[in-house]
């Protein structure tokens, strides 16, 4: 058996004004958490890792491809990386329906196929039935479980999770916290959730990395290791 | 009464509106992401009929399609007529007029679009061409319809910009704004109070009309 290649790993350095940051660590699989202050790089690492910015330095390979090297200039497009986003607010679309939504990230068949593949992922999620909703109608619980469907909907090879849940009121983010945890392991999705709230963290995380101020101050473990490194 | 004018307005700024509308659209999305060298000159100099007195622009479209210059003749030996004094040079004039505002808006509008909106779309695996008509001219469609509105009115109510370069031929190339300027010369006051009375209405009737498109969109 050919060992499995780590779903992320990650070594950037970059600027951004008076902000720098410089990290380096390793998600083998499962779920991984980020944690840290506000302003300490979390969404920053998330764009990086998304290539919504470029790294000055380093790089980022997803499940053993590498997608950034500062120092040969590659930079895969966003496009071709294959990782599902869910940010704070769902950001879907919101002159379509539920379901659109979603067949916009489903990638190959017909356009009947496409809305037969969401409406799956929908169901998984818990909003089949809100599959004809326009995002307008939809509550904010209700529009992360479609943007989490669309993500996953892309066959992503890595999930990011940008607070997704931190909007919400707590029985609605328990609620979700739930979903991810199963529905991650049931995909067998790696993902990177960012969040600041240590309960989440402690629920959700099969490793766990916090950050202060640009750098990774503690890499920890809950159920899986980690070959993490400091910096 | 003679309406012919009216039909050849409408001709000319339906025309234009259409030219305008996918130019004008296109260009401002350039304008709004694109990052090249000259972005800064391409657009001030699209800008510059806004700014421009009618007359003047329609001066220089004069001289740049008449009959004797590079683009006047080479027009010619294609479609076999040339472009001044005919309905081609009014919709050329009424287009250059009212190719800015068009383009201005969608600009304004494109740019107006949450950048995370786009980054989404192409994380899912969307190409350029995909996140430009799928996520961004929907989400920018209201200010780009403003803007197609503008255009629309700006084409129907020009006249020192046709008259230089289409003339005013009645029956061929006089349009709505030009008869009313012919009638109220000729001392016709009735013929130029119905005149501009039915302009008015045709303006705020199509005004009403894409104000109620951008309305049933919904949010």
């Amino acid at each position: 058996m050919t060992p499995t290649p780590p779903a992320l790993e990650l070594d950037v350095r970059h600027t951004l004004g008076e902000f720098h940051l410089a990290v380096a660590f390793t998600v083998p699989s499962g779920l991984a958490v980020l944690t840290g202050p506000s302003g300490a790089g979390k969404s920053l690492t998330l764009a990086l890792i998304a290539g919504l910015v470029r790294p000055d330095h380093g790089r980022v390979a997803i499940g053993g491809d590498v997608v950034a090297d500062g120092e040969r200039g590659l930079h895969v497009r966003t496009q071709d990386r294959r990782v599902g986003l869910v940010f704070q607010d769902a950001l879907l679309l919101p002159h379509r329906t539920a379901r659109d939504n979603v067949a916009l990230a489903v990638r190959t068949g017909s356009r009947h196929k496409r809305r037969q593949v969401a409406l799956g992922w929908l169901d998984r999620v818990g909003a089949g039935w809100l599959a004809d909703r326009r995002p307008g109608q939809l509550s904010g619980g209700q529009r992360q479980r479609v943007a989490l469907a669309r993500a996953l909907a892309g066959g992503p090879r890595l999930l990011l999770l940008d607070e997704p849940f931190s909007a919400l009121d707590p029985p609605t983010r328990r609620e979700l916290r739930a979903l991810v945890r199963s529905v991650v392991a049931e995909a067998g999705v790696p993902a990177l959730f960012v969040t600041h709230d240590p309960v989440e963290a402690d629920e959700l995380a099969d490793v766990r990395i916090t950050y202060g101020h640009g750098r990774v101050v503690a890499v920890g473990g809950g159920r899986a290791g980690t070959d993490a490194r400091l910096t | 009464m003679d309406w012919t004018p009216l039909w050849l307005s409408l001709r000319v700024s339906l025309t234009v509106t259409a030219v305008v509308a996918v130019t004008g659209t296109a260009g401002g999305y350039l304008l709004a992401k694109g990052r090249f060298r000259g972005r800064g000159l391409l657009e001030a100099l699209a800008s510059v009929p806004i700014v421009l007195p009618p007359t003047v622009l329609g001066y220089y479209l004069l001289v740049a399609t008449g009959r004797d210059s590079v683009i006047g003749r080479a027009w010619e030996s294609v479609v076999g007529a040339p472009i001044v004094f005919t309905l081609t040079g009014a919709v050329l004039a009424a287009s250059v007029a009212s190719f800015p505002f068009c383009l201005r808006a969608a600009r304004a509008a494109i740019e107006a679009v949450d950048p995370r909106l786009e980054a989404s779309a192409r994380a899912l695996g969307l190409p350029e061409w995909r996140v430009a008509l799928q996520v961004t001219l929907p989400l920018a469609w209201r200010g780009v319809l403003a803007g197609v509105a503008l255009s629309f009115a700006r084409a129907l109510g020009d006249f020192g910009a046709t008259v230089m370069v289409a003339g005013n031929i009645p029956g061929r190339t006089q349009t709505m704004p030009v008869a009313v300027y012919d009638a109220v010369q000729a001392g016709d006051d009735g013929r130029a109070a119905l005149l501009a009375l039915v302009l008015s209405a045709v303006a705020v009737a199509a005004l009403a009309v894409i104000g109620r498109l951008g309305r049933s969109v919904v949010p």
